[in-house]
């Protein structure tokens, strides 16, 4: 307790360089923890081609909240967006006039939605998707278009873009392990001087190893709490890249306690 | 023959568990810079040295040899064991500044030494009254003057209970008066509690008021080491 006293000292004397130190470690676990999400909304993929989808037009008297999530949870399914249907019946309303048909047509009213599939989804995965579409809602009661299949966005991916994207969640941890590692080395200092002072003056030694040990323990106790608290999985594999950093860092406060330069 | 032998072995046993300090041909350079040239020096157990010399002869060099902060490039320095504790009043005081200074006295508690806070506190209060910090002891390091920050430090470094104390210039900003305070305070920790004191000065008064001895320094070599009484 000791210890964990004198590095609250330290982190109320420089609370922005504490807060920014936790943060980066949070947001280093944050990217080890997200990898594959990282990479893909960074992706060449997701951003040169749109993903194929297919719009629905489902008789009004069914939830459309309630179909949108049934949908939406079926595997192949980016995501399903309900459409505005007041403007479409009126878009649709003025195309009918046009041909002359009566306004009858749209009485009962209805709900449009796009369903956005994975970019990975075959053919027969997606008649398969359409198919519950049309058992959950009535076969009777619904109209599909046709899929429109992965085009090209325009955009065109710069060669630094390209390295970048390959490697996104790679640079992105890399970057706030350095980050962290930074501040990590401008707290280490006013640790050190007071390891320093506690060494000179107390029968004790190890003192700012001893205190990096609480500052990096209640990050990973409270990550640890909540994961527990929220039933949250970890994979221990995942956080070897965040002990490495930690003991990386420990490398900072491994050296015997040598008077400081730059003293508080 | 024989007794000569176990005479002299005798005798060579009783310099060594004597000398808490041995420097033996001790050099330190910083770079091209020599700061110390072949050292050879005893400091003995319950001593009072004089580190004298002008600025920039290697009196803080020295000491900080002495507290083992620095290691000698060349030669021995023989440092006293573990179990003999050093304090130290650094030349550059060592204090946070944005603390009180009773928080930074407070860093010289220790469970080892004392045993409970109000035994602290007591030997704390006591210091502060003999050299008149008692009613300074709220206020910020940053907020007093630097003869009242010098005098904090050297509380510091006696409540920690120290075997050896070095100082480093611990009367460059006090006055006559406060010096002669201090002086007797350090006696009383000589005398009574063979308290090792090892002492870097300009100050040639301070230096005829204490029997000690003298290692006077000039350019990083040792020019004289004896008795204060012969220089």
């Amino acid at each position: 307790m000791f210890y964990l006293k004198e590095l609250l000292l330290i982190i109320r004397d420089h609370k922005v360089l504490s807060i920014a130190n936790l943060a980066l470690l949070v947001f280093f676990v944050g990217v080890i923890q997200h990898k594959s999400d990282i990479r893909s909304f960074f992706s060449l993929d997701s951003k040169t081609t749109s993903a194929p989808y297919f719009n629905a037009l489902v008789s009004a008297g069914s939830n459309p909240e309630a179909i949108a999530r049934k949908i939406g949870n079926l595997p192949g399914v980016a995501k399903v967006e309900l459409r505005n249907s007041s403007k479409l019946e009126k878009e649709i309303g003025g195309f009918l006039k046009g041909l002359g048909a009566g306004e009858e047509l749209l009485a009962g009213g209805f709900n449009s939605f796009k369903v956005v599939l994975d970019k990975s989804t075959r053919p027969e995965s997606r008649q398969l998707i359409r198919e519950y579409f049309s058992r959950l809602v009535g076969k009777k009661d619904v109209t599909f278009s046709e899929v429109k299949t992965s085009r090209s966005t325009g955009f065109k991916a710069s060669p630094l873009y390209t390295l970048f994207a390959k490697w996104s969640d790679t640079y992105i941890a890399a970057l706030a392990g350095f980050g962290w590692l930074f501040t990590l080395w401008l707290l280490s200092q006013p640790i050190q001087a007071q390891g320093y002072v506690i060494e000179r003056f107390q029968r004790k030694d190890k003192t700012a190893l001893k205190m990096y040990f609480w500052l990096w323990m209640i990050p990973v106790a409270a990550f640890f709490a909540v994961a527990i608290a929220i039933d949250l999985k970890v994979g221990l594999l995942d956080l070897a890249p965040v002990m490495a950093l930690l003991v990386l860092g420990a490398v900072l406060f491994a050296r015997k306690g040598s008077s400081p330069r730059r003293f508080i | 023959m024989n007794r000569g032998f176990l005479e002299n072995l005798k005798n060579s046993n009783t310099l060594r568990s004597s000398a808490l300090f041995h420097l033996n041909g001790a050099s330190v350079n910083f770079g091209r810079i020599q700061a110390l040239k072949n050292i050879n020096l005893q400091i003995k157990r319950g001593e009072v040295l004089f580190i004298t010399g002008k600025s920039g002869a290697g009196k803080s060099t020295l000491l900080n040899l002495l507290s083992g902060d620095l290691k000698p490039t060349s030669g021995a320095a023989n440092l006293p064991e573990s179990n003999v504790f050093i304090s130290q009043v650094f030349q550059d005081l060592k204090l946070f500044q944005n603390r009180t200074i009773e928080e930074n006295l407070w860093y010289a508690f220790d469970r080892q030494i004392y045993k409970s806070k109000n035994e602290f506190q007591s030997d704390l209060m006591e210091l502060a009254s003999v050299l008149g910090v008692k009613d300074h002891l709220g206020e910020k390091v940053r907020n007093v003057n630097g003869g009242m920050k010098q005098k904090a430090s050297m509380i510091r470094a006696l409540l920690a209970k120290p075997e050896v104390l070095l100082a480093d210039e611990p009367t460059a900003s006090l006055d006559k008066e406060s010096s002669s305070k201090l002086f007797d305070l350090l006696n009383f920790y000589n005398v009574r509690k063979g308290l090792t004191i090892v002492w870097a000065t300009h100050n040639r008064d301070l230096i005829k008021q204490f029997p000690g001895e003298i290692a006077h320094l000039d350019g990083g070599k040792l020019i004289y080491s004896g008795k204060a009484c012969f220089i």
